[in-house]
């Protein structure tokens, strides 16, 4: 299980400019992923050292009338963007490299691109339209609201289409009911707020109310969108879901004859022989197949629609916090996936509460009253 | 996923290390160029306002020593 009190950072380092100070910590750290978060926060460090002393320089010129000179507002939007930049690039370098030395034979594909790529931190190499690269360098608020937008537009189809067409699990297609329900029922008035405490209540509602935990295309939808809508990275509720997944489907094949498991490998695999960067989320999503080992290098391709990590919406505390639990835990049930959903969603809208099931004659709303505020 | 034959080796965690420490130097490497021609210029507006206050008092000592010199005359 997760420990929601200790994150996997003992270290401390700190970027006023990210909003609250940032724990890391080198600490004792002789496992490889506290040397790679103690190398990124030492970096971190004497770059934020060298950008806030320059910075408090600039405050102190006074405006020179000769053309020649900058003013000091673009002195100052230039360290912005080199402390942004740096940021976003050794954050996403420590969960490369931290998720990678978890778990070097899985994470190996993805992660490796991710360290190896030069200029840019993360580029896929089949990545269709939206170069991750763009999107990482500096792409805007409204940029990023597009490209999710599209995204969630990409999931609503393929939604659609598995809904009517495909049998993805022993032809369980009710399956996917929710996913569609809550992709038509979640507004999109705000994508960074609204929709959000619906999907909370979806997925503390499905596993109090029905016994049962979400379907995972609800989950997967659920994630993303709570994602989308908050400005997080969908990538860190979709690797668990997807871990939790893929121990059903495992399950699924051990009981499997070798007629329908044949089935449940080709509904899995609906998309097998397409480019992964051309399919959509949920495709590519069924097709992590049997492996464990999967759903973290989905993790790291989910970066590639991630949100704008210079904008500061996503704290290098919380990111980091969730890398930790990313390699640390290893959800083993669906209440524990929704404990993780319900973290990040909580995290990713302030406020960070104890995820608490809740019970059959409650709803959400009365168990955390705070819920329903996120969406007002 | 990439088939890139190069990106589906697999490291050990120091290997991982290595690469994070020498991508982390790289980052810092470009953010520390890039803050040096920054100080720059944040140093020529410096000098350009350190200039224009000595050439402002300089006229004000003038101006001064030129009252002074009235009143003596």
């Amino acid at each position: 299980m997760m420990n929601e009190d200790a994150p996997n950072m003992q270290t401390e380092a700190r970027s006023e400019s990210l909003g609250n100070p940032v724990e890391i910590s080198p600490g004792a750290g002789s496992r490889p992923q506290e040397i790679i978060l103690g190398t990124a926060a030492s970096a971190y460090d004497r770059i934020e050292s060298t950008t806030s002393a320059l910075e408090q320089t600039v405050h102190a010129l006074p405006e020179t009338k000769r053309p020649s000179d900058a003013p000091k507002h673009e002195l100052l939007t230039s360290l912005q963007r080199i402390r942004e930049n740096t940021s976003d690039r050794l954050r996403l370098v420590a969960l490369a490299g931290t998720l990678l030395a978890a778990t070097p034979t899985f994470a190996a594909e993805t992660s490796t691109d991710a360290l190896m790529t030069d200029g840019n931190v993360i580029t896929l190499a089949e990545a269709p339209t939206q170069n991750t690269s763009t999107m990482l360098a500096g792409m805007g608020k409204a940029t990023f609201d597009a490209v999710v937008m599209e995204r969630i537009e990409q999931v609503k189809n393929d939604a659609k289409e598995l809904t009517t067409g495909k049998d993805i699990i022993g032809g369980e297609v009710s399956r996917i009911d929710p996913a569609l329900r809550l992709i038509q029922e979640v507004p999109f008035i705000d994508p960074r707020i609204s929709g959000v405490a619906s999907i909370v209540e979806e997925v503390k509602g499905g596993i109090g109310n029905q016994g049962q935990p979400l379907s995972v295309p609800a989950l997967h939808v659920a994630g993303i969108l709570a994602c989308a809508q908050v400005g997080y990275a969908p990538c860190l509720v979709i690797g668990f879901l997807t871990d939790s997944w893929a121990e059903k489907i495992n399950r699924d094949l051990d009981q499997a004859t070798d007629a329908n498991a044949a089935s449940i490998i080709n509904g899995l695999y609906p998309s097998h022989t397409e480019k992964m960067g051309d399919t959509t989320l949920i495709r590519e999503n069924t097709s992590w197949g049997t492996t464990r080992e999967l759903p973290v290098g989905i993790f790291l391709q989910r970066e590639s629609f991630a949100p704008s990590l210079s904008e500061s919406d996503v704290k290098l505390k919380t990111y980091l916090e969730l890398m930790g639990d990313a390699v640390d835990v290893e959800p083993k049930d669906a209440e524990t996936v929704a404990q993780y959903f319900y973290r990040v969603t909580r995290i990713a809208t302030k406020d960070v509460g104890d995820f608490k099931p809740i019970a059959k004659e409650q709803s959400a709303t009365q168990q955390n009253p705070s819920v329903q505020t996120i969406s007002e | 996923m990439t088939t890139d034959s190069s990106a589906t080796q697999k490291l050990t965690p120091k290997e991982v290390v290595s690469l994070v420490e020498k991508r982390t130097h790289e980052i810092e490497r470009v953010a520390e160029q890039e803050l040096a021609a920054l100080t720059a210029s944040v140093a020529e507006k410096q000098h350009h306002a350190d200039y224009a206050r000595i050439t402002a008092i300089q006229d004000e000592l003038l101006d001064d020593n030129g009252a002074s010199n009235e009143n003596t005359l």
